[in-house]
């Protein structure tokens, strides 16, 4: 009898600890993360530079965009005069046929950089609110790593700018309800580009040129080639007397030159060459479908090589191609630009004969060579569709020439003592051409020979206002249709970012669409 | 004339005649009514049960003899709708308890013995279940809170029962086929439609006429493909007995099944073992007052799973996908030796048989398309292992009459991993091959405790005043681990030695992972009450409340409180009622309000943290490095609560002709408020957007089941049925939009094809709505004119739903949807002499299934039959458009012609079964032998075409899309139950 008491007691006495053990407190129900830091506070030189470097990753979003294919150069290609869409019908991302057409419209059009570009905006923020909090980090450094977060949030602005011109903007988190931004127009956003540029290049923390270590990071260089860019193309007159002697200057600092053999340029061994400006560091590694947010590589090769490839390009007679889906063949009026003996022609275009590959959509037989899929170039443990290696270079010294030339013979702008005839004529030179007199219309034929494939054409035009090329008769007949109307310069707002809108916020569609 | 009556039993009739003692055994036939319902922490007689509870018994469980738990219950209960994903042994299923609760986690919460259960139910093993029941309102599920918005399944394992020890042993046997095929073109059907589609943009026919004339049938690619006369075998034995001091349970089971589909070359097979050991002992018995009685108990749960697995439902080249949309003009093997030369020479790796032979490759233009065969011998594989325990221990103490202290500790432990190998090979040009080896192998841990502490008191006052109330606290913590990694270069080319150490890559190649899943421990803490009352069984009442906290909620939501009430009434005890008809033996009316959460949200939405990973290389050549990255994630929210679901429920039952006939019906509504959603703010903020308790989903239906018992002679039969019908409606999606894109196939030429949108079910098929075939060139004139389109005679005539005059996404709409409307199950038992027959029937109506067998990116692939009604000209066919390749007119865009009806009644276990006779068995001290052969989805009435009317693959997004899914087998099997 008493056994059994005291056995009761036992167990009630086991219970009531167990349950004094569980106390079921707020400790208790607080979980911990485990592999994450908690956003804000004081930043360490190690959280800045991984800060920093999150936000260089978004460059290597593009190709494969936020699960969309939307590659930076071939974005900007697809509404020149280059290049026809591909893929296996017109229906093939169907959106990238529309931006062909220059119809894309508030639904269908490459959404995915206005996504990664924000969050590129968004990331540089929090990269340079780190820099504001940073303790004990070096003030040299600290202004460096400062620079290239500024460098790169101009960087994302401008492409913003450039596809949508009146865009939501701002400098600080957005975090706070109603979690809105203002929207600039396309003046006001130019003008924000402009200064962070100019803090930039003013700050003098970046050098002219990176040691290879460094490779990849922002530069002195590669901020004036950028203001250049984004000067020229809103027709700053006022601000073409800087842009040249930024180009004066880069000339003169000899840290850059042209490299002699053009195709090498876009292969393994040509990356960062002595002509690169500004280059995203691809590696073939880790990208993923359904996870396009991490990895290295890049699917742009992929994308705009033949289908079921074998056999030689015939320009070149290299046989390292491999194939790919088939998108953005190449017009053989494109391929006609070329002089006879120019080396470019082999360096940035590819053809192949029939029965070499799969005709796909609007073949032609020619496709894009620079970033052309080759064997060996993706070498990753999975996902080799997306993982290529090709870097993507951003900015080419062969630009700064060209910059100068046109800025000389066509703005009269003049500075350091270059020459517009001899600019010209080291590009025609290494391409294996003579000289030819550096004319208005010689100059911008040159720079289009020069930057096939590299997404520089349709700006070009645009700025020029020769925009009358974009509707030769071939093109009209696979279906851009409509004439060219000033509008077209901008793409249409998505219509999910302007729903999520509203107030004194609602964004407003651009004019036209 | 003496009448014996009991609640619950039987009513007899006894002529007295003279005698002075009378034992009356009453017949407990009347299960029904005299059943104890587990009702979470607690059980209650089934005739004062308040709540819409759905049970399956261990008799029904036995019955349909199946193999994992959610086969058990689907068509067996009401309102719990179970979709198969596939057949591929091992898949699990889409279970959903009346309606899609949300558009987030769904599942319902699966309580075994009183332990909630990590991971789904697959560990599990049928044989070993006692009874299910389905906690389906609000008022039966309150008891657990904030995780039972969508629904409880609550599971209790047998046990022993005191006597003699008793042993089963059920052995069975069978093979298992593919139920039907599809019907696709064969070679000359193939040959034909493809030159006509050449001929039809303009292009030189792809084939001659003599070859035409000698391609013949070609090559069955389904017959290469699957895996006919799998075999299945499964094992059973249960030893169990007791004394009054104790009683046990202990059952071992063997299962193993080959797959169908690539089960013969070992990439799609199931092996699982069970061992399962119940014991419950009294400590001690007193007769007295107080602390009069200490039980204590454990039971445990050993399961081994190993499982390996082929890609299945996906159009982008699986084997089944390929198998239908593979060329049949190709061999299985190259022919000639000239073939074979060029392939070695451009692929050295190509896939060969066990003899040597090579297998044919695909021609130009099927991308990830590629001869099925090859892919099944590809030398690759994986195998997912799985070892898990489930333990809980108890102590019960009878502190006073009807007053019971019981104290529970349980522990979950599993342990699962998953390999896989590569070696060189080439099957197709996309996707199809590996140029490098290599190994992955990844290792997890997942722990759980569980202490729980429950008071009841139950009381009759004065012989009409029962009261039962409870008082419990529970408190539960969940730890994970894990570490992984991947090595190439194996040295050997020997799947035996494919693992990490025979790899001998680069390190900087090596890959390695590992950590706790981000959280250091998920926690819920909970404390709750219930009072059960009911005034002499004639009105009931019943009131829960819980609150919980769980680790998931935002520091300004950390508890949560959760409230219920039901009420019943048995009309047929009142006074006024006594005077029924005989054929009328019970009415009860039972109704019940409630309000449940899901605490399943994402860990730490309510606090910025930063996303790291985010990493970039620096440097050139030599001098590359990765410099970590990171950023913040998300944008907080501190306020981030549960998902809470509120719910009436309003329920009849009722008993006829003493019980033979029973009848019960429900009608529930249920609305789910605050479900999870990312706020609906502008992409251009740059972070991911915060998390918010925006959406509304609202279900509503109603439930019958249906039973009835009898026999006539030498026979005895039983036959129940039951029916769901139900309406679902995304009331607020929770964003700006109002609706958002669930599943697009963009890259295959259809788009987006799943949505979901406020007012509508959630989620639907969305695409175009076609009116038939542009028959003329005048009316496709007209058409172009009218919408500035580029069709031909022969495509589709889309209707401009908004009417703007323009085709174009704007006027896509709901063109089906996967959910059905109507579930229902029907089984009987039949008993003559010592023949005993099964028969369970389920099916589904009112569902839709997106026919995805054509991808519109991919022209030379082969097609179903149905191609063949195309349209080739003026009234040919006003549904099938022309064939094309140019296709101006984008036919292959989601539209309603990818709609197909996906209502079925499937015939899902027949059994036919023989009991030897008792003489000649127990002279060899056998008590019973059973002998009988069962098949399984022998009889499928469905319109559809496809491999199979069920198709799930993970999710309620996927529901209801056939890809090419791995169908079920229909299998046949022998087997015997021997009881010692």
């Amino acid at each position: 009898m008493k056994k059994y008491i005291n056995l009761s007691l036992v167990f009630v006495f086991l219970i009531a600890t167990s349950v004094a053990l569980t106390g079921c407190d707020e400790d208790f129900l607080t979980a911990k993360p485990t592999e994450s830091q908690a956003a804000g506070g004081e930043a360490t030189e190690g959280a800045i530079r991984a800060n920093l470097a999150a936000a260089y990753q978004i460059l290597l979003f593009d190709s494969y965009a936020d699960f969309n294919f939307n590659s930076i150069v071939l974005m900007s290609d697809l509404r020149s005069d280059d290049i026809y869409k591909g893929g296996a019908d017109a229906g093939d991302q169907m959106q990238l046929y529309r931006l062909w057409q220059l119809q894309p419209t508030p639904t269908e059009l490459p959404a995915g950089l206005w996504n990664i570009y924000y969050s590129g905006l968004a990331r540089c923020i929090n990269a340079i609110q780190a820099c504001e909090n940073a303790v004990g980090v070096e003030e040299s450094v600290l202004e460096g790593m400062k620079a290239e977060a500024t460098f790169l949030k101009a960087y994302y602005t401008h492409w913003l700018w450039k596809f949508w011109g009146n865009i939501p903007y701002y400098e600080d988190f957005v975090d706070q309800e109603p979690y809105m931004a203002p929207q600039l127009d396309a003046d006001e956003v130019y003008e924000k580009i402009i200064a962070d540029l100019d803090d930039v290049i003013n700050s003098g923390a970046l050098p002219m040129r990176n040691s290879p270590a460094d490779h990849g990071k922002a530069t002195q260089a590669a901020a004036k080639m950028l203001k250049a860019r984004v000067v020229m193309y809103q027709n700053d007159t006022g601000r073409y007397g800087e842009v040249m002697d930024d180009m004066a200057e880069i000339i003169n600092s000899q840290e850059f030159g042209l490299v002699d053999d053009f195709a090498e340029i876009w292969t393994r061994e040509g990356e960062f060459g002595h002509e690169s400006i500004f280059e995203v560091n691809h590696y073939p590694e880790g990208r993923d479908w359904g996870a396009a947010w991490t990895g290295y590589g890049t699917n742009l090769p992929r994308f705009i090589s033949p289908a079921e490839l074998s056999g030689a390009d015939l320009l070149s007679g290299n046989d390292e191609f491999v194939g790919g889906w088939g998108f953005g063949p190449v017009r053989e009026e494109t391929a006609n630009i070329f002089e006879s003996g120019d080396e470019r022609l082999a360096g940035s275009i590819n053809h192949f004969e029939e029965g070499a590959y799969t005709p796909r959509f609007q073949d032609t037989g020619y496709f894009m060579a620079k970033y052309a899929a080759r064997d060996n170039y993706a070498d990753a443990p999975f996902t080799e569709d997306l993982n290529f290696e090709n870097n993507l270079r951003l900015s080419r010294y062969a630009e700064t020439l060209l910059n100068a030339a046109e800025l000389i013979v066509m703005h009269g702008q003049s500075a350091g003592g270059i020459d517009a005839q001899d600019a010209l004529d080291q590009i025609r030179a290494r391409a294996g051409l003579g000289s030819i007199p550096a004319t208005e219309e010689n100059i911008k034929l040159e720079r289009r020979r020069e930057f096939i494939g590299e997404g520089m054409r349709f700006w070009d035009v645009v700025r020029w206002g020769d925009t009358d090329e974009l509707f030769p008769a071939d093109m009209i007949d696979q279906g851009r249709t409509t004439a060219w109307e000033d509008y077209m310069r901008y793409l249409p707002i998505p219509e999910s970012e302007i729903l999520q809108t509203s107030g004194e916020f609602r964004l407003e569609q651009n004019p036209g669409y | 004339m003496l009448v014996f009556s009991f609640v619950g039993m039987m009513t007899e009739e006894v002529p007295v005649e003279g005698r002075t003692v009378i034992n009356v055994a009453l017949e407990s036939g009347v299960v029904e009514l005299e059943e104890m319902v587990v009702i979470g922490y607690g059980a209650q007689p089934k005739s004062v049960v308040t709540a819409a509870i759905s049970s399956v018994s261990s008799e029904d469980i036995e019955r349909i003899r199946s193999t994992r738990v959610e086969d058990v219950l689907r068509g067996q209960a009401s309102g719990v709708s179970i979709t198969q994903s596939s057949g591929q042994p091992g898949s699990d299923s889409q279970v959903n308890v009346r309606g899609i609760g949300t558009i987030n986690f769904g599942d319902p919460l699966y309580i075994v013995d009183g332990m909630a259960l990590e991971g789904g139910l697959s560990n599990l093993n049928p044989a070993d279940i006692e009874s299910i029941q389905v906690l389906k309102d609000a008022a039966s599920a309150a008891v657990y809170g904030a995780r039972a918005a969508n629904g409880v399944i609550l599971i209790t394992t047998k046990s022993g029962v005191e006597g003699e020890m008793k042993v089963e042993y059920d052995f069975s046997f069978g093979y298992q086929n593919p139920w039907r095929k599809r019907s696709v073109l064969n070679a000359t059907e193939y040959m034909v439609i493809m030159n006509e589609m050449e001929l039809n943009d303009g292009n030189a026919p792809r084939y001659t006429q003599e070859e035409i004339a000698n391609a013949g049938e070609g090559t069955d690619w389904q017959d290469e493909t699957f895996n006919y006369n799998a075999p299945v075998q499964n094992h059973q034995i249960n030893i169990s007995g007791g004394t009054e001091r104790g009683t046990y349970f202990m059952s071992f089971g063997y299962y193993n099944q080959e797959g169908i589909v690539a089960g013969d070359v070992g990439k799609s097979n199931y092996e699982r073992y069970n061992v399962r050991l119940n014991n419950r002992y009294d400590v001690f018995r007193a007769d007295r007052d107080f602390l009069n009685r200490l039980t204590v108990g454990i039971n445990a749960g050993y399961t081994r799973a190993l499982s390996s697995g082929i890609e299945t439902n996906t159009e982008y080249g699986s084997i089944l996908g390929s198998a239908l949309a593979f060329n049949p003009t190709i061999p299985v093997y190259v022919q000639d030796e000239e073939t074979e030369q060029d392939i070695m020479d451009r692929y050295p790796t190509a896939v060969r048989d066990d003899e040597g032979n090579l297998f044919s490759i695909p021609p130009g233009g099927f991308q990830e398309i590629s001869n099925p065969v090859a892919m099944l011998y590809a030398p690759n594989g994986n195998q997912t292992n799985e070892d898990k325990i489930i333990s809980n221990m108890f102590g019960e103490l009878e502190l006073y009459e009807g007053l019971t202290f019981r104290s529970s500790y349980g522990v979950d432990l599993a342990f699962w991993g998953w390999d896989a190998y590569a070696y060189e090979y080439f099957t197709a040009v996309q996707g199809g091959w590996n140029t490098r080896s290599d190994v992955h192998s990844n290792q997890n841990r997942g722990f759980k405790w569980q202490v729980e502490n429950v008071l009841t008191y139950d009381r009759l006052f004065d012989d009409a005043h029962q009261f039962t109330f409870m008082l419990g606290q529970s408190a539960e913590k969940y730890t994970f681990r894990n570490v992984g990694g991947s090595n190439f270069d194996l040295l050997e080319r020997d799947p035996d030695k494919a693992v990490i150490n025979y790899g001998i890559a680069d390190p900087d190649d090596q890959t390695v992972y590992g950590g706790t899943g981000g959280f250091d421990a998920q926690t819920l803490a909970s404390y709750f009450g219930r009072i059960n009352y009911n005034y002499e069984w004639k009105y009931m009442f019943q009131a829960t409340i819980r609150r919980d906290g769980a680790s998931t909620f935002g520091p300004e939501n950390k508890w949560a409180l959760f409230p219920s009430f039901s009420v019943g009434w048995a009309i047929t005890e009142e006074d006024f009622m006594a005077d029924r008809p005989d054929w009328l033996e019970n009415i009860k009316l039972r109704g019940s309000w409630g309000r449940n959460g899901n605490h399943q949200i994402e860990m730490f939405g309510y606090t910025s943290l930063m996303a790291g990973n985010q990493n970039y290389y620096f440097g050139s050549g030599d001098l590359m490095t990765m410099q970590y990255g990171a950023s913040p994630a998300r944008i907080p929210n501190p306020h981030l609560r549960w998902e809470e679901s509120e719910q009436i429920d309003i329920g009849l039952e009722a008993l006829f002709f003493r019980g033979a006939l029973s009848f019960e019906m429900d009608y529930f509504r249920k609305e789910t408020d605050g479900m999870l959603m990312e706020q609906p703010i502008p992409a251009y903020v740059g972070f991911q957007a915060p998390l918010g308790n925006t959406g509304e989903m609202l279900n509503s239906g109603f439930e019958f089941a249906l039973g009835y018992r009898g026999d006539a002679g030498d026979f005895s039969y039983n036959i129940s049925a039951n029916a769901t019908y139900l309406e679902n409606e995304l009331v607020d999606m929770g964003n700006a939009e109002g609706e958002a894109i669930f599943q697009d196939a963009g890259a295959a030429g259809i788009g987006d094809f799943v949505k979901g949108q406020n007012g509508m079910p959630f989620p639907f098929f969305y695409g175009y709505v076609t009116d038939g075939i542009l028959q003329t060139q005048e009316e496709a004139d007209e058409y172009n004119a009218q919408f500035g389109e580029n069709a031909r005679p022969g495509d589709f005539r889309y209707v401009d739903l908004n009417g703007d005059g323009s085709i174009d996404g704007n006027d896509r709409t709901k063109i089906g949807k996967a959910m059905p409307d109507w579930t229902f199950g029907l089984r009987m038992n039949v008993q003559w002499r010592n023949f005993d027959f099964y028969a369970f029937f389920q099916g589904t109506y009112g569902n839709d299934i997106f026919d995805l067998a054509q991808r519109g990116d991919i022209p030379a692939m082969n097609r179903p039959s149905w191609v063949l009604d195309r349209w080739i000209g003026e009234g040919t066919s006003d549904e099938i458009p022309r064939v094309t390749r140019e296709n101006p007119n984008r036919n292959y865009r989601s539209s309603d012609f990818y709609i197909k009806d996906g209502s079925f009644v499937r015939l899902r276990n027949m059994q036919i079964g023989y009991t030897l006779p008792e003489h000649i068995v127990q002279r060899a001290a056998i008590n019973r032998v059973h002998i009988y052969l069962m098949a399984e989805n022998l009889l499928t009435f469905t319109a559809y075409d496809g491999f199979e009317p069920e198709v799930a693959s993970g999710g309620i997004t996927t529901l209801g899309i056939d890809r090419g899914v791995y169908p079920q087998a229909r299998t046949i099997s022998l087997g015997v139950s021997i009881s010692l």
